[in-house]
């Protein structure tokens, strides 16, 4: 206190006040809680401890991310790995009116797949539903494929080839147990950088 | 030339009254006073300002924060949480316009501006504002109580416990106190002779 004030406090009292008054200091968490909120109001730049570390998280979000991407990719319908130097050829199978249907066809035509699937050759197959939803012009009716394109005949399965080139394709598709029961098969080329 | 300048600066506790008068030339016959508190203030603002780094920002926050605690707690009943509150509003409110600060005052005295301002903000939503005015008329009547010394700073009335704990408590200046407070330097005098006479009161 200084001695030019007038009414000053006794000088044992005013020092047990100071000595009262300067034992009181802020819990441990005061400051990290004050610098956590200041934080959050963007007032610090990084340093570069926490640089390094946000620079981890970031790297890491970033490989995770891709790996999600690659199996997400990997998994979405439609999309499969083609080998660099090979084009994709879709097989549609029609049964004729003298096609011979077999319950044993099923198991047949899925070990032919699994053979060619073994060496990269075919990707996808699958049988089709009789009925189909045919649109024209907008309208969409029940109807079969062959209502829509004037064919009597309609795909009843497909496979998704992968072959060097159309020769190939037709050579894997001449294969096929479909043709033992007189069955069609029509040999698409799928256009490539779509 | 390159000046290493200190790493840690002490807390402006340990340079209460070492305030040194700086002399111009003899031409001007003026003197420009000031402490070394200030110039670390300074110093350690500016390197703020210019990197934003959380390790300077400490630096600043230690050497303030014990005293603005202190002077909450005893603003606001004494409620440690309240207390702690109003020290991260002001350091929230200083660092959001230290920008604009201008160093027409020490930094210490407009950081204190600024909690002083947190806490009567804080009193006044809560209506916690102590003895009533009458204060001093009311401790005449029961001058034979004795009031532990713990106690006796939350016995005054708002305005006396402020100029006693800016004064005699944290070493502020009556010029200081006039800005802090808004008030003229002769108010401050008055304030704290009478403040000073209520707590001999209290404590007789």
């Amino acid at each position: 206190m200084e001695n030019t004030d007038k009414g000053k406090s006794t000088d044992g009292d005013a020092q047990q006040l100071k000595k009262v008054y300067a034992m009181e200091l802020p819990t441990a968490g005061a400051e990290e809680k004050t610098l956590s909120i200041l934080r959050q109001h963007g007032h610090f730049t990084l340093s570069s401890s926490r640089k390094k570390h946000f620079l981890a998280v970031a790297f890491s979000a970033t490989v995770i991310a891709f790996i999600a991407g690659l199996l997400a990719g990997n998994s979405a319908p439609g999309k499969h790995n083609i080998p660099a130097n090979k084009n994709e050829y879709l097989l549609l199978l029609y049964e004729p009116a003298d096609f011979v249907r077999n319950a044993s066809h099923s198991k047949e035509y899925g070990e032919w797949a699994r053979q060619l699937e073994q060496k990269n050759i075919v990707a996808e197959g699958r049988e089709l539903s009789p009925q189909s939803w045919g649109i024209t012009n907008g309208q969409s009716n029940m109807a079969t494929v062959a209502s829509i394109n004037g064919d009597k005949n309609q795909p009843t399965g497909f496979f998704l080839l992968n072959a060097l080139s159309q020769a190939e394709a037709l050579q894997i598709a001449s294969s096929c147990p479909h043709l033992k029961y007189n069955g069609k098969i029509e040999v698409l080329s799928i256009k490539t950088g779509q | 030339m390159r000046v290493g300048l200190p790493l840690v600066i002490p807390s402006p506790e340990k340079n209460i009254g070492a305030r040194c008068n700086l002399s111009i030339a003899p031409k001007h016959s003026f003197h420009i006073q000031f402490s070394m508190t200030d110039i670390e203030d300074r110093v350690l603002v500016k390197s703020f300002l210019l990197t934003r780094s959380e390790t300077i920002f400490r630096q600043l926050y230690r050497r303030h924060t014990p005293a603005i605690y202190r002077m909450a707690l005893h603003l606001c009943d004494k409620n440690i949480q309240v207390a702690e509150d109003i020290v991260q509003e002001t350091w929230l409110r200083a660092v959001s316009s230290l920008d604009c600060f201008q160093w027409r005052s020490s930094f210490r005295t407009w950081l204190w501006g600024i909690a002083i301002n947190c806490s009567r903000e804080y009193n006044r939503k809560n209506k916690t504002n102590g003895p009533p005015p009458n204060e001093i008329t009311d401790v005449q009547e029961r001058q034979d109580i004795k009031i532990d010394i713990n106690n006796a700073l939350a016995t005054l009335s708002p305005g006396y416990r402020e100029i006693l704990i800016l004064h005699d408590l944290e070493g502020f200046r009556h010029h200081e106190i006039g800005i802090l407070l808004e008030i003229s330097e002769g108010t401050s005098k008055s304030q704290l002779h009478h403040a000073r006479k209520a707590l001999q009161r209290i404590l007789n």
